[in-house]
């Protein structure tokens, strides 16, 4: 009875209750998207900062982490006290050099990797933008980050001398084939980036057996947290420092407590416009209906049937723009997810955005909770724009409004 | 600003050539002609003492030969090395010893520093960036190297103290950056003797006023017929236990070179 009230009422002026109807649909369908988009940049960020390059965990010889002392290593065997472990492990070493092509000579962060066992902790050797990634046994070639090689004039076929200072004091210098070109990764990796084999690296730096970092990759990225003291426990006793990718970009953490908050505002202030919608239109249907209305209380409705009346014909705009709302979003999130965001007209070659280098094609993913979080705002700011209309109606005197 | 720059930018040597303009120059050129005690004004004795050094060195040339031992906490090697400068903007470092860098050769012209590897055939440019690099793992920045031509371009000097001093009749000189001028150093403070002008050390100062690394004269030798300081050591503060010393084997001033010496064909030339 009170549905069947409530639905007759709405379609009593079906311009008005359609443009409400609207407005509430294109706002959660923004919203969802804009949830959905966001959460792919974040995942995106994760993904590029522990996935493709940091590795969940690391750890590091006492001091190496704040210093990047070239003395302070680690021995290679250190790795196997991670091998019987759920865990996968990869050895880096680190030093500054210069290189230099031609003309160009600009300095770099030499990085020595196990090409093997990198492939295995991040997604790096996926992320060539020119050439390829190491083959095994190779000797004497280098990848280099995207911007180095652009600041070298460097490309795959280049032949690049690196000079650097050995741990032994000599001047280590040697010529080294390029391979392959990083894609953007962020800012400093792409600018100083020298990859080579650790074997290379050993020899150039006359450091062999050596290592600066253990990358470890955990199940999971997001839930690191859960799997750092085991890492702990497992390196007991070395003197290793052990840091998840959240301490060691604590950025991208903010990074994304930012987008959160950020989110949530945008939220906040595009259903509050949506409400006023509804308030508008449902204040509308109570001041045209209060001789109605009037009578109703009159022939002894009970004020609080009027209430749920308003409600319900409230709650029902507000149901049928959460389906439609939910339905159209998620095509066009679909839609976002499969094919991408191609900004390169907005911002060319890959953008940053809170320090966060990403690609050029902006890539949302589907966050059901987000979601499910934007539903639950819209019918809560529905519920309270029904209120006040609501309130109204009740107290209504009906000796008052049916005079006229 | 860092002195210790960990990055491998090299050409340090020319420090030598710093050395050689702070230690040798000054030195000679002023030797027996000792301040006259009735001072002029301040400034134009500050003068006076520089423009005798840049008259000296103005088309001056050197060849010499000397050591470097470098000590830091993880390793110490020494090096052998000849030097030609001709002024203070030119000069040719080739390194003699020991055999892994035999060749290893460094250019300077003005403000520009090249590098040349044998072992890998390539002449390389120390890019701005790199000028607060070490050479060698030395004590020594790219920047000690190129900046000797322009202290009194780039500071102002005055005399802060002079007398005695452990016994010894000496003139300290602080040289303050000019507020446009790109310095490393918040001061640097010089102390020579009094009677010919023979520097006794330098202190650097960072922008905080915290004492740096200090350089030391010593030995003070006839060598190709000018008196100079042989030995000059460079320690950094913050490591005690490190420093640099440099050595002269062997100087010989005023040497006809041949006119493409300080080229960038000529560096490439290992012997």
């Amino acid at each position: 009875m009170l549905m069947r009230m409530a639905w007759r009422n709405i379609w009593r002026n079906p311009r008005r209750s359609l443009i409400t109807l609207c407005a509430m649909t294109f706002s959660l369908t923004l919203m969802i998207v804009a949830t959905n988009v966001v959460e792919g940049m974040n995942r995106q960020m994760v993904g590029y900062a522990a996935d493709r390059s940091l590795g969940h965990v690391q750890a590091h010889a006492e001091g190496y982490y704040k210093d990047k002392g070239l003395h302070d290593t680690l021995p290679l065997s250190i790795l196997e006290r991670l091998s019987e472990s759920e865990f996968r492990t990869a050895p880096r070493a680190y030093a500054f050099g210069l290189a230099s092509l031609g003309e160009r000579s600009a300095g770099v962060l030499i990085r020595g990797i196990d090409p093997r066992r990198e492939r295995e902790v991040t997604d790096l050797w996926k992320h060539m933008l020119q050439g390829r990634y190491f083959r095994d046994g190779e000797e004497k070639v280098l990848i280099l980050g995207r911007k180095i090689a652009k600041t070298l004039n460097a490309q795959p076929g280049s032949e690049v001398a690196l000079i650097t200072q050995a741990a032994d004091g000599s001047l280590g210098n040697d010529l080294y084939r390029v391979v392959g070109v990083l894609k953007t990764l962020d800012e400093v990796t792409d600018r100083t980036t020298a990859m080579m084999s650790l074997a290379d690296f050993a020899e150039l730096l006359v450091l062999p057996g050596r290592i600066h970092e253990v990358a470890v990759r955990t199940p999971k990225a997001i839930d690191v947290d859960r799997y750092k003291p085991r890492v702990i426990s497992l390196l007991e006793g070395t003197g290793c420092e052990v840091r998840t990718w959240k301490e060691i970009a604590p950025a991208l953490k903010d990074a994304l407590a930012m987008n959160e908050a950020w989110t949530t505002i945008m939220l906040v202030i595009v259903f509050s416009i949506g409400s006023l919608g509804i308030l508008n239109t449902m204040l509308m249907a109570v001041f045209e209906r209060m001789y109605e209305l009037g009578l109703m209380l009159a022939v002894g409705l009970k004020p609080i049937r009027l209430v749920r009346l308003i409600f319900t014909e409230t709650l029902m705009l507000a149901g049928i723009s959460e389906v439609l709302g939910v339905g159209l979003g998620l095509l066009w999130s679909w839609r976002l997810v499969v094919k991408g965001w191609d900004l390169t007209g907005l911002f060319g070659e890959g953008f940053e955005f809170t320090g966060f280098a990403f690609e050029n094609v902006l890539r949302a993913a589907i966050w059901p909770e987000g979601m499910l979080r934007c539903a639950g705002i819209m019918l809560a700011i529905s519920g309270l724009a029904a209120l006040y209309p609501a309130v109204k109606a009740a107290r209504l005197k009906p000796v008052e409004v049916m005079r006229t | 600003m860092k002195v210790e720059g960990r990055s491998p930018a090299w050409s340090n040597v020319f420090l030598a050539v710093l050395l050689l303009l702070l230690g040798v120059g000054m030195v000679p050129a002023l030797a027996g002609e000792a301040a006259s005690p009735e001072a002029e004004s301040e400034e134009a004795r500050v003068k006076e003492i520089l423009n005798k050094v840049d008259r000296l060195w103005r088309g001056s040339t050197s060849v010499g030969q000397m050591e470097m031992e470098v000590v830091t906490a993880h390793w110490s090697r020494t090096l052998r090395m000849k030097v030609y400068t001709e002024g203070m903007e030119r000069s040719l470092v080739r390194i003699t010893y020991p055999a892994k860098e035999e060749g290893v050769a460094t250019l300077k012209v003005d403000n520009n520093i090249w590098n040349y590897l044998p072992k890998i055939k390539r002449v390389t440019k120390v890019p701005a960036s790199m000028m607060l690099g070490s050479w060698m793992g030395s004590h020594f920045t790219n920047d000690d190297v190129v900046k000797d031509s322009q202290y009194v371009r780039d500071y102002d000097t005055k005399i802060t103290f002079e007398g005695e001093r452990d016994g010894q009749g000496i003139l300290e000189l602080t040289l303050y950056p000019k507020p446009e001028a790109p310095v490393v150093w918040g001061k640097i403070v010089s102390v020579i003797r009094a009677e010919d002008y023979m520097p006794i050390t330098m202190i650097y100062f960072d922008e905080d006023g915290g004492e740096v690394r200090v350089f030391t004269f010593g030995e003070i030798k006839e060598m190709g017929g000018r008196t100079i300081p042989t030995v000059l050591t460079m320690r950094p503060l913050d490591k005690p236990e490190e420093y640099t010393r440099v050595t002269y084997l062997e100087m010989t001033f005023d040497v006809d070179l041949k006119p493409d010496l300080f080229s960038l064909r000529s560096l490439q030339k290992t012997r």
